[in-house]
């Protein structure tokens, strides 16, 4: 554990600096909010900066594990570890996690110290926004979690390619990025996974911001999940037997 | 006899250019050995090799009787100029990490050799000179208590004064009785007192493997002689 | 190092170098040798060698070993005076040998030695 932890800890002083301009950039959304507040009449519009805020948080996780990975330099450190890539990469994984979930809070927490004394304005929808901060939040983070695992996945594809192909191979990585996603958006658009995913549906409601409901399928989560863990488990087969230092 | 590394027709090639080619050599326990040749005669990928950080395009490369691949790291200590330890940390904080990570690193040792160094734990790394880099990955090398100790280069571009204490680091701190230590050196002047054997290759090819000895007995050169008269 | 040369292997040329220290009494009988870790700290030297060097001079009874003591020159000196004459023999056969094929004679060569060390000794003082 002791091997582990530290390991967490060095990913996180890698990353820190980045974590930290994260969070003075929510700062800044969060008085963009206010100013909006302040100058706009229609006191929904202060919700799309913090609205588009939270959902630039998908690129979040990748984000961090793509520079986490890039600062172990020409890797040798870091291959030359003795813990098991399943490992390593959990720990950078987990600790973009970790940077998310308290940037997210932060970017939730400023904005609503800054709304509370203009409580009045928004009352009539407030118990919608906060559900809707509860019901957004995860579903950023899924995605994003989902996006770091293609990431790490081509990153480690590529870590392979160009010692054998050269300087082509970030074209054959972004050939292999956009023919995988466009096979993953077929399956998903597919009469087959309709068949098969969809169920477990679950419908919110926020009548007082939204016309219709948001319609989700369990079955599309367990999709996804299996989509991270098999991709994930690639990426550290990669690490492990293919990716030179 | 499996506590040794091993290669067999090992051939390396990097997108279209031949590193090393149809290499076959064994080095046991409890010798100090010497990569020699001209820059770009594959010396620091004969190293990778055996380290497990690089794989063979073709044919084998085995320690102590395993496939080398990453895990290799944990029977081999290897370091090099460019695998500079994290920049934001400090000298003691690297050993500590280091600490946490090989179940066989030693921080009595790595201590005591970091006083030999005179280095200063407070430091940051990325704010040592070179020199005192080049002492560092002696400290991170030379604490654990592994078989094999790789160094790539650990002497070239620093003044005789610290290539000196790092060669007394070596001797003192290397137990020739469960250890090899494995370098790579474009100055073999310099460590021809310090080596059992070298390796010298030429472009990519093994041109000699020997003892340092039987060189002086057979043809009463040094290595840096012979190679002048073998490189033509 | 620059001290060591190639024409001789480099533990033979550490050996020598001891024998020869002994032989004009820098190291005295009884007197312990360094460590083969230190021996090879001061000269820089692979413990290989050293010990090599070490198990050669043992090996002709010039040093030994006492178990979990170290390396010693023998209190002993008979086996050390018998080296020192087997040394001197030697190195005249050489000298004697060389001057010899130059069809110096006898006399020559012992005249000439002789005005040589008295040129030598007066240079000494």
């Amino acid at each position: 554990m002791r091997q582990w932890s530290a390991l967490f800890i060095k990913d996180f002083k890698l990353t820190r600096s980045m974590f930290f301009i994260g969070i003075v950039m929510n700062v800044l959304i969060a008085m963009l909010t206010l100013f909006l507040e302040r100058a706009a009449d229609d006191s929904l519009l202060m919700f799309v900066p913090l609205a588009i805020a939270a959902a630039i948080h998908v690129i979040y996780v990748p984000l961090f594990v793509f520079v986490g990975l890039k600062s172990e330099g020409n890797l040798h450190l870091w291959l030359s570890n003795p813990q098991p890539a399943v490992k390593l990469l959990l720990s950078k994984v987990a600790n973009s996690l970790l940077m998310v979930v308290i940037s997210l809070v932060l970017l939730y927490g400023f904005s609503r110290l800054l709304i509370v004394p203009k409580f009045n304005l928004i009352e009539p929808y407030w118990t919608d926004t906060w559900k809707v901060g509860w019901f957004i939040f995860p579903n950023v983070i899924w995605i994003s979690i989902e996006l770091s695992a293609w990431v790490m996945v081509l990153w480690a594809l590529y870590q392979y390619l160009k010692l054998k192909i050269g300087r082509w191979s970030w074209a054959a990585v972004a050939g292999a990025a956009i023919l995988s996603g466009s096979l993953n958006a077929l399956i998903k658009s597919s009469a087959l996974y309709r068949y098969v995913m969809n169920w477990g549906s679950i419908a919110y409601p926020f009548p007082t911001i939204l016309s219709k409901p948001i319609q989700t399928y369990v079955g599309g989560y367990v999709y996804d999940l299996i989509m991270i863990v098999g991709l994930f488990i690639l990426t550290a087969w990669l690490v492990d037997n293919k990716v030179e230092g | 006899m499996s506590e040794m590394i091993r290669m067999t027709n090992v051939t390396k090639k990097y997108v279209n250019q031949i590193a090393l080619q149809d290499i076959s050599l064994t080095i046991p326990i409890g010798k100090i050995i010497g990569i020699v040749g001209e820059n770009g005669s594959g010396k620091s990928t004969l190293l990778k090799l055996m380290s497990g950080l690089s794989l063979p395009t073709s044919g084998s490369v085995t320690v102590n009787g395993e496939t080398a691949n990453r895990r290799t790291g944990k029977v081999v200590s290897y370091s090099s100029e460019s695998s500079l330890f994290y920049p934001i940390f400090t000298v003691r904080e690297a050993m500590q990490f280091q600490a946490s990570q090989f179940a066989d690193f030693n921080p009595a040792k790595a201590e005591e050799i970091m006083k030999l160094m005179r280095l200063d734990p407070q430091m940051k790394i990325k704010s040592l000179s070179k020199g005192n880099r080049g002492r560092l990955q002696i400290v991170l090398t030379l604490a654990r208590e592994v078989p094999y100790i790789l160094m790539d280069e650990p002497l070239s571009g620093l003044d005789p004064m610290i290539r000196d204490s790092i060669v007394k680091g070596m001797i003192s701190y290397v137990d020739l009785k469960f250890q090899t230590l494995i370098m790579t050196s474009h100055e073999v002047a310099e460590i021809e007192t310090l080596i059992d054997g070298f390796i010298a290759l030429k472009d990519g090819s093994l041109l000699k493997m020997a003892d340092v000895e039987e060189l002086h007995e057979s043809e009463a050169l040094r290595i840096e002689d012979w190679m002048k008269k073998a490189y033509v | 190092m620059d001290e060591f040369n190639a024409s001789k292997p480099i533990y033979l040329q550490l050996a020598d170098r001891i024998h020869r220290q002994i032989i004009s009494g820098e190291l005295k009988a009884g007197e312990k040798l360094p460590s083969i870790r230190d021996m090879g700290i001061k000269y820089n030297m692979n413990p290989n060698t050293v010990q090599r060097a070490y198990s050669e001079l043992e090996r002709e009874g010039i040093l030994e070993t006492k178990r979990g003591q170290g390396t010693f020159v023998p209190e002993r000196q008979d086996r050390l005076v018998q080296q020192r004459d087997k040394l001197k023999r030697e190195q005249i056969e050489q000298f004697v040998h060389v001057m010899r094929e130059m069809g110096y004679s006898a006399a020559e060569i012992l005249s000439g030695l002789t005005d040589y060390l008295n040129n030598a000794e007066k240079g000494d003082e």
